[in-house]
């Protein structure tokens, strides 16, 4: 019965079928030539075949990718941000009830106070970020990534940071900056800071626009507390929060008996000395000092240093050495010839970029002589000249325009000091703020090679284990005794703007 | 006899017969035409043109506008014939493609039809089979039965009921097994035959053909 139907159904179609071919017969029109001539016009037409623009488009392709890849990969980091508006003119800010904070995706945190405003412009490919902080308070945890460049930039001001925790407070209306370093190291510049000025953990720098100064304060000196007890630590008590005022010259980049090779070296690897700090002499205040930067032709000297005040007296022993039983004080002959610890004569000389005005008729070779007890130079120093200016391979003249040093012989024949020679030495001078540096010159060892102690400080007892080869980057050998030295001199660099110089030595101290 | 040396040196040469460089066979056209030859597609075109044309116009109906239809058909093969691993089988690659693209044509039709941008599928017009009106309304019905069906049912049909192709033809036609052809031939005789009965006019015309009465 079901083959039947199926039958059926299966003949109703041929039925169908037959129908179909009565209406649509087999001889169909044939086609005209002007149906080919059709066709040929659109094959002409046609374009290439997908099968031919495969390596086209399989360049295409990659290129899309690869463009899509790099899209990707350039990423901002991202970033959460917490109690933070968005001002209309696209800078972020906090309110005056709330403080704000950020959460970098890297890990990197910055918190910033009440009325702040600041704006965040994210590096490509998650390098970091350029904040611009415009009015007010931050604080930035700055995590180290291999790459990463952080950045902070306050007026004039620029904090260049790989990966450090710090502080930085910038007031637009009264020209105030402020760095507070807690861990880690940045570089700033700007303003009448030298650029790649090197802040370590532990130092505050304050800027004043409006003054076009600046100071560095140690919140600790580590060098002082590693004194040994009883040395000069104990006559000069230095606080917890010592404050060191900074000339706003240019910075001490390495010492001017260093060999250029060494210094192309530091330059290289991106270090810079610390920046100079001196100590206030005994008798002058020990506050924060600012020197305005100077502002004046060459050649003249400005005001405020043209007759500082020099009381010392090199007949009276210094605090330091006053305190220690056995202790000599050097005395200067008017000649320039020393006595009682030393019998060398004194001298003065300075780099090509140096000039003087005292003494009036400079030779190098000459002894130079003391004026009321006082072992005096007084001049400028041009700034130095300096190629790949803030990039790491930064080199400047540092071996022609190295500044000028006050120094004196250990022996009259120029020799090591010899038996004689005493266990510290403690040299008392006045100036200008600036960094100085004390250098001591083994003999037998090249010219150029000097054990130094980095901004000295006037009085300051120091032992032959503290100079070292490379005092600027606190690194290098360090001297065994002074029993090899044959001479010692107080430095004043150059910088890297001109800059004008008067120091004294008033006294010298040795010590057992 | 020198006289006639001359002349047949200085004669111009006569021109060369038009000799095809390549045989009438489909694997003589396959291969010329997918050198780039054109004469080759010509000679494809004026073998295979007629069939195009036929299946085309059993596919729609007749009255159908189906010149561009036959147009994109030759295209298609032209564009295709690398495909073609059996140059002998040209004959079943047209068909293959002609039912392709009118498959394709059916249901843009249809698409259009539904968005309303055309008229429905065009019916066909009257057969001319002089002095049989009942023939002539049956046939527009048939065509409104098939325009019913999926556009792969319909060219099924077409090539099963009206080509009267055997089995193996019909599936390789359609790229399918011929089991598989097999049963989609059986659904869609019951699916047809399911319609037919709710279509007078057919079943008019096809009861008494189904009792045995001859057209």
């Amino acid at each position: 019965m079901k083959d039947k139907r199926e039958e059926s159904a299966e003949l109703n179609c041929q039925r169908l079928g037959e129908l179909a071919r009565l209406v649509a017969p087999a001889d169909a029109p044939s086609p005209s030539a002007g149906q080919w001539a059709e066709i040929e016009h659109r094959l002409d037409r046609r374009g290439p075949s997908l099968r031919r623009l495969w390596p086209a488009l399989a360049v295409f392709a990659v290129s899309i990718l690869c463009t899509a890849g790099y899209l990707i990969a350039r990423r901002p980091l991202g970033y959460r941000m917490v109690d933070c508006a968005l001002a209309a003119d696209g800078a972020f800010a906090t309110t005056a009830m709330h403080a704000g904070s950020i959460a970098f995706d890297d890990g990197s945190r910055m918190s910033v106070e009440k009325d702040a405003r600041f704006r965040l412009g994210m590096l490509p490919f998650g390098h970091g970020s350029d904040i611009r902080l415009e009015e007010g308070d931050a604080h930035l945890t700055v995590a180290h990534r291999p790459g990463a460049h952080w950045s902070v930039q306050a007026g004039p001001f620029r904090i260049d940071v790989t990966g450090t925790r710090f502080g930085v407070r910038w007031s637009r209306q009264l020209g105030r900056f402020q760095v507070t370093m807690l861990e880690g190291d940045v570089l700033v510049a700007g303003g009448a800071i030298p650029p790649a000025t090197h802040l370590r953990a532990g130092q505050t720098l304050s800027a004043d626009l409006m003054a076009s100064s600046f100071t560095i304060a140690d919140a600790q000196s580590p060098s002082i507390e590693a004194r040994p007890a009883g040395s000069v630590g104990a006559a000069f008590p230095v606080a917890l929060t010592k404050q060191n005022s900074v000339a706003s010259r240019g910075p001490r980049l390495a010492p001017p008996t260093t060999s250029s090779r060494k210094r192309t070296d530091i330059a290289a690897r991106g270090e810079h000395p610390a920046a100079p700090v001196v100590e206030p002499a005994p008798g002058e205040s020990e506050s924060p000092r600012a020197v305005p930067v100077p502002s004046r032709p060459i050649g003249a000297l400005p005001p405020a240093i043209q007759d500082p005040p020099l009381l010392a007296s090199p007949t009276s022993p210094s605090p330091a050495a006053s305190a220690k039983a056995g202790s000599l004080r050097v005395v200067f002959g008017e000649a320039g010839q020393l006595a009682n610890g030393f019998t060398g004569e004194t001298s003065v000389a300075g780099g090509d970029g140096t000039s003087f005005s005292t003494p009036a008729s400079w030779n190098e070779r000459a002894p130079l002589r003391p004026q009321a007890g006082l072992l005096c130079a007084r001049g400028t120093v041009a700034g130095l000249v300096c190629v790949n200016e803030n990039l790491p391979k930064m080199q400047c003249n540092w071996d022609r325009n190295w500044g000028v040093a006050i120094g004196w012989y250990a022996r009259a024949d120029h020799k090591a000091w010899g038996d004689s020679a005493a266990g510290a030495i403690a040299v008392e001078f006045r100036g200008r703020s600036a960094s100085y540096r004390l250098n001591a010159h083994r003999t037998g060892d090249p010219k150029e090679k000097m054990y130094c102690i980095e901004n000295y400080k006037s009085g300051q007892e120091v032992r032959p284990s503290m100079f070292k080869s490379e005092c600027w980057v606190d690194k290098g050998d360090t001297l065994k005794d002074f029993q090899q030295v044959d001479l010692f001199n107080l430095l004043f660099s150059s910088g890297m703007s001109y800059v004008a110089f008067r120091y004294c030595v008033s006294g010298i101290t040795l010590l057992p | 006899m020198g006289i006639a040396l001359s002349t047949m040196v200085v004669s111009p040469p006569l021109p060369e017969p038009a000799v095809p460089e390549f045989d009438d066979s489909d694997v003589g056209l396959v291969r010329a035409a997918r050198a780039g030859d054109r004469r080759a597609c010509f000679a494809i075109w004026s073998k295979y043109a007629a069939l195009v044309r036929r299946l085309v116009w059993r596919f729609f109906g007749p009255g159908s506008d189906y010149a561009d239809v036959c147009q994109e058909v030759f295209l298609r093969i032209f564009k295709r014939l690398d495909e073609l691993r059996e140059p002998a089988a040209l004959r079943g690659f047209v068909v293959s493609i002609s039912l392709g693209v009118a498959r394709n044509e059916s249901r843009r039709r249809r698409i259009r039809a539904i968005v309303g941008l055309v008229p429905d599928e065009v019916l066909p017009a009257a057969p001319t089979l002089p002095g049989q009106d009942e023939a002539r309304e049956a046939a527009r019905a048939l065509y409104r039965l098939l325009g019913s069906l999926s556009a792969e049912d319909r060219s099924l049909f077409v090539v099963r009921f009206i080509e009267k192709m055997e089995l193996t033809e019909v599936a390789a036609a359609h790229g399918m097994s011929p089991s598989t052809a097999k049963r989609r031939l059986a659904r869609l005789v019951a699916r047809v035959n399911t319609r037919l009965q709710s279509n007078p006019v057919l079943m008019e015309y096809v009861g008494p053909l189904g009792q045995g009465r001859d057209l």
